[in-house]
């Protein structure tokens, strides 16, 4: 019944990868199927499948797997490859069997061809371009796929994974939400294979077209039409084809702004290959496998506009789109996110390879404190129990006077709390799903473990304070009461937030946050402490701090550069322009060097620096009509800054046991940023 | 025909964008759902009328470019030379110096380029003329009968810098490719695609596309494809602003010139003092780089370089004729 009318809950694509450590025990396949029907609300009937690697080889012999209408179409095809590259064909057997109207998957044993990436192409070509008849769909020697249309518990069941497949050095998993390709062949679910690679998407590329011109200029005539797709392709070609590196590739795919590369030498590879750029939306997970090491990657779009968490404990490297994804089948990872436009690199044998100094800067454990549920409290225990149910229950309780209230074993509930009025204190034992709080006004929230996306979206008072990090867009058009987090919180934070009249919310993040702070702010105050970090010299904020702020104040503790703050005009513009300045003899020769020598070229430092003409040209580059300049300061707080936050610091201390922390912060420089 | 396509709307825009009409220039027009602009009211003239901008949906949202970073610079040469956008001056026409002066002021100063006759410059420019494309009146014969030109961009860089001079040849927009698949072998970095010069046979849209793929098809010794170190300039008098850019930038442009549409803009005369150029010039541009980062906004892309330049998935043709839509490679409207 409930896959017939699927809950309202929709959200994007799920996707899931776990790789093991060389001395861990390898994967059974009910490790990424547990942890992908976690979020089966992520996915729809349309679409999903695994991938696993084995460095060992999957089975020992080369062979094609395929899609095809009929066993007859894979005896054809069989024929077509012997006939027309002259290999001898070995086995051919069924995964599933096709059914009318339906397509099954096939096993094509064949010998061995160096030339098998072309092979493919052009029975691909052949066999699915017009009246689609069989497509193949893998064919590395260490990589298995199995995919399908329904959830990922149907296609473990129509592949019988838990017992045909062995257990795995890595495996990929996911579920689908199609949105601008249909879903109703299997041929459209993930993982898409190419040569040794496997990848699981959950996005929408704007790129698409771009990639697709660069794939058929290096030789790509066949596609299914999903951007997905692509993905694979490119990691495939440019590291077995071009001799890139998998970071050079990750980086290249990545497409990290170019303001912000300083000199990268990925530079000169975006120029050669432009076209693999990936622009958009998107979280990539991509497996791989050499013959002598297994590769976990892991890519987010420059905006980071998809959810994307990494994991690690003692046996294995996760990646997913929730933290309940990981903590369906590990409770004592330590879990962080990936910045925008970064990706993350692992392998069996060596490890985190990138980004080694984000690890070590940002992750130092905060002293996490795991209270058992206290007495006289109402305990409910949540497993098992869906959203609404939880809700329910909740509001049973509140309406009927219960002050305080436990919910032990949460694990990716999204919603707790949201429309639900009354005075009472909800503590959360376990990992909170997306849009905790959402339209809070009354309620008191205490999560001890991390939170996820979206906690306290429109919320309007009350209070939510979270005894570990929190994710990607956290106090979104946040209106009154207040949010603390204790650890980090990812992109995002406190974008629209406002303020009426007495009704001021407060942000305050105890660790670090990536970009877009306070962007579009009208209200409020958010303060992040930069506690935690082993690097004091890196401020603890990202990009495009306040970007359309035109109200409210943000506190950073440390000083942040000028160029992290607001929208600024491309460096090499800048000096571009500063150039033409000197040819026309507004600015010396001497001047320009001495600008280009200098990391900062805000417009607050150009004010105060050149000379009037050649800051009213220079200024243009800057402005428009929606500009509103911000005042940036780099100060000790003051009396009036102590009275306003203050308090909230005081209490933040208490709750979180940080107090001789918070003390020795409060007298160190903050960076206050409000508009003018 | 270039009379016609000024219409008073199109030149209020283009005026308001430059600040020779209303209150401030440097910006982006505001119009609303309700335009007039072809293919639904006003009579489309061209193919670029037919082809709309497939725009962002939920699942790939629009970016708002006053508060979010999208990236309107190209390079050109292999990445010898970075252009804050993707757009030449054409002022062949221009015969006051002074007036090419502040122009390439402005150009130098936005990074971009400018195109002129040889003849045009004088000692000065040259000096900083890394973004002056001087054409040489020589024609030279191309196998089919037509002619081309040849253009060069100066050695003499800029500060600090010494470029490589780069070739580049002016052809006509024509429909067979053999030609410019020759002058790429032979060597030249560029191919600038001029509607407006003798032997045109095709539509510059069906010209700059076909070329972008056959550059694509062919390889050079090393194997790798031509396009890779080619780049394709298209230019016609009938651009009428960012629009048509943006949108002969997805069929395979690098870059597109600008030529009567910023005099338009500007309301150029030959007897306007040079600061009022200057002012206006500039404030166009920058509102033509405005706009673009709004159509790409739109679009769900973040950067010309790498995810519009080519991408004819971002655009459907509405009432096009389905073996034009083959020849541009971009699907109907629906598809």
């Amino acid at each position: 019944m409930s896959d017939l009318f699927p809950s309202q809950v929709k959200s994007g694509c799920g996707v899931f990868g776990i790789l093991r450590k060389y001395d861990a025990p390898k994967i059974p396949s009910v490790i990424p199927l547990t942890s992908i029907e976690c979020v089966r609300y992520r996915g729809s009937r349309l679409g999903a499948g695994f991938a696993r690697f084995d460095q060992r080889g999957v089975t020992g012999r080369k062979r094609l797997k395929v899609f095809a209408d009929s066993l007859k179409t894979i005896f054809a095809l069989s024929r077509y490859i012997a006939d027309n590259f002259g290999l001898k064909i070995g086995e051919v057997f069924e995964e599933y069997q096709s059914e009318s109207g339906t397509y099954g998957s096939y096993v094509v044993e064949l010998e061995h061809s160096d030339d098998l990436d072309r092979i493919v192409r052009e029975v691909n070509r052949t066999f699915s371009e017009g009246n689609f008849s069989a497509r193949v769909y893998c064919w590395g020697d260490y990589v298995d796929v199995s995919k399908g249309v329904g959830y990922p518990k149907d296609i473990h069941e129509l592949y019988n994974l838990a017992e045909r497949s062995p257990p795995g050095d890595l495996w990929l998993a996911h579920t689908r939400q199609p949105t601008n390709s249909p879903g109703m062949l299997p041929v459209w679910s993930h993982p898409f294979s190419s040569g040794e690679w496997a990848i699981v998407h959950n996005g929408d590329i704007s790129s698409f077209g771009s990639n697709m011109e660069f794939l058929f200029s290096v030789g790509y005539r066949s596609f299914v039409g999903t951007d997905s797709e692509v993905i694979a392709y490119l990691l495939d070609h440019l590291t077995s084809k071009e001799g890139l590196s998998i970071e050079e590739a990750a980086a290249l795919l990545c497409n990290g702004f170019e303001d912000f590369l300083n000199g990268d030498p990925i530079l000169p590879l975006r120029v050669k290959y432009r076209g693999a750029a990936l622009d958009g939306p998107f979280t990539v997970v991509a497996g791989h496998c050499d013959g002598s090491d297994v590769y976990l990657l892991a890519l987010t779009d420059r905006f980071k506009f998809r959810p994307i968490v990494i994991g690690e404990d003692d046996h294995y490297y996760y990646v997913a789109s929730e933290e309940a994804e990981i903590r369906a089948v590990s409770s004592r990872a330590r879990v962080w996110t990936l910045g925008p436009g970064d990706f993350f690199l692992a392998s069996m044998n060596r490890g985190v390879i990138h980004p080694t100094e984000q690890v070590k800067i940002y992750h130092t454990p905060l002293t996490f404190h795991q209270p058992r549920p206290r007495d006289g409290a109402v305990i409910i225990d949540t497993v098992g129990s869906d959203y609404r149910a939880l809700n329910s229950m909740i509001r049973s309780y509140v309406r009927a006077g219960i002050k305080e209230i436990d919910l032990v074993n949460v694990n990716g509930q999204r919603y707790i709390g949201a429309g639900i009025e009354g005075d009472a204190k909800i503590r959360i034992y376990g990992t909170p799903g997306n849009c905790l709080a959402n339209y809070n006004q009354t309620l008191h929230f205490e999560v001890f473990g991390n939170a996820q996306d979206d906690v306290g979206d429109a919320m309007y008072g009350g209070s939510v304070v979270i005894h570990g990090d929190c994710r990607d867009v956290l106090g979104q058009v946040l209106q009154g009461g207040y949010i603390y987090v204790m650890g980090d919180a990812g992109n995002r934070c406190g974008i629209q937030m406002r303020e009426f009249r007495d009704r001021r919310p407060f942000l305050i993040i105890g660790g670090k946050v990536d970009d877009y702070l306070g962007e579009y702010m009208a209200g409020g105050v958010i303060v992040v402490l930069g506690l935690g970090q082993v690097r004091t010299d890196r401020p603890p904020v990202g990009r495009y701090v306040a970007t359309g702020m035109v109200g409210g104040r943000i506190y950073i503790r440390g000083r942040v550069p000028l160029k992290r703050i607001g929208l600024n005009p491309v460096r090499a513009d800048v000096l571009q322009y500063l150039e033409g300045l000197v040819m026309d003899g507004l600015l010396t020769a001497e001047q320009y060097e001495t600008l280009r020598s200098m990391e900062d070229l805000s417009y607050i430092t150009l004010e105060e620096v050149l000379p009037s003409g050649a800051y009213k040209a220079v200024s243009r580059l800057f402005t428009n009509k929606y500009f509103k300049p911000l005042r940036v300061e780099y100060r000790y707080l003051t009396h009036d800054d102590l009275s306003l936050i203050g308090p909230h610091l005081n209490s933040f201390g208490s709750l979180f046991n940080l107090t001789r922390e918070i003390h020795e912060v409060t007298s160190e420089k903050f960076t206050v940023i409000e508009p003018r | 025909m270039s009379d016609s396509i000024w219409s008073n709307r199109v030149k209020r825009l283009l005026r308001e964008m430059s600040g020779a009409e209303g209150r401030q220039g440097g910006e982006a027009p505001i119009v609303s759902m309700g335009t007039t602009a072809p293919p639904m009211v006003e009579v489309p003239r061209f193919i670029l009328d037919h082809l709309v901008s497939d725009g962002a949906q939920v699942t790939r949202p629009s970016i708002d470019p006053y508060r979010e970073p999208i990236e309107t610079h190209v390079y050109l040469f292999e990445g010898q030379l970075r252009l804050s956008m993707p757009v030449l001056l054409s002022c062949m026409r221009l015969r006051s110096q002074s007036h090419l002066h502040t122009v390439y002021s402005v150009s130098y100063r936005l990074g971009l380029l400018m195109m002129c006759s040889e003849g045009q410059l004088s000692h000065k420019l040259e000096e900083w003329g890394k973004f002056i494309v001087r054409v040489s009146e020589e024609k030279h014969r191309l196998k089919d009968g037509k002619y081309c030109k040849e253009a060069r961009l100066m050695r003499r860089a800029g500060l600090n810098e010494t470029g490589k001079v780069q070739r580049l040849a002016i052809v006509p927009s024509i429909f067979d490719t053999g030609a410019v698949l020759e002058l790429v072998r032979e060597g030249y970095a560029g191919i600038i695609i001029d509607e407006d010069i003798e032997g045109s046979d095709c539509p510059l849209e069906v010209a700059v596309s076909r070329t972008d793929r056959a550059l694509k098809e062919s390889r050079d010794v090393a194997g790798d494809p031509l396009r890779w170190r080619a780049s394709i300039i298209a230019i016609s008098s009938r651009v009428r602003g960012s629009h048509d850019a943006f949108k002969l930038l997805g069929l395979g442009a690098d870059i597109v010139g600008l030529d009567e549409t910023w005099q338009v803009g500007i309301e150029y005369s030959e007897g306007m003092p040079d600061e009022d150029l200057s002012d206006r010039l500039e404030a166009f541009l920058l509102a033509v780089q405005k706009e673009l980062k709004l159509l790409a906004g739109a679009a769900g892309v973040s950067s010309l370089y790498t995810s519009l330049i080519g991408n004819r998935e971002l655009f459907r043709g509405i009432e096009l004729d389905a073996e034009v839509r083959r020849l541009l490679g971009v699907k109907a409207a629906g598809e």
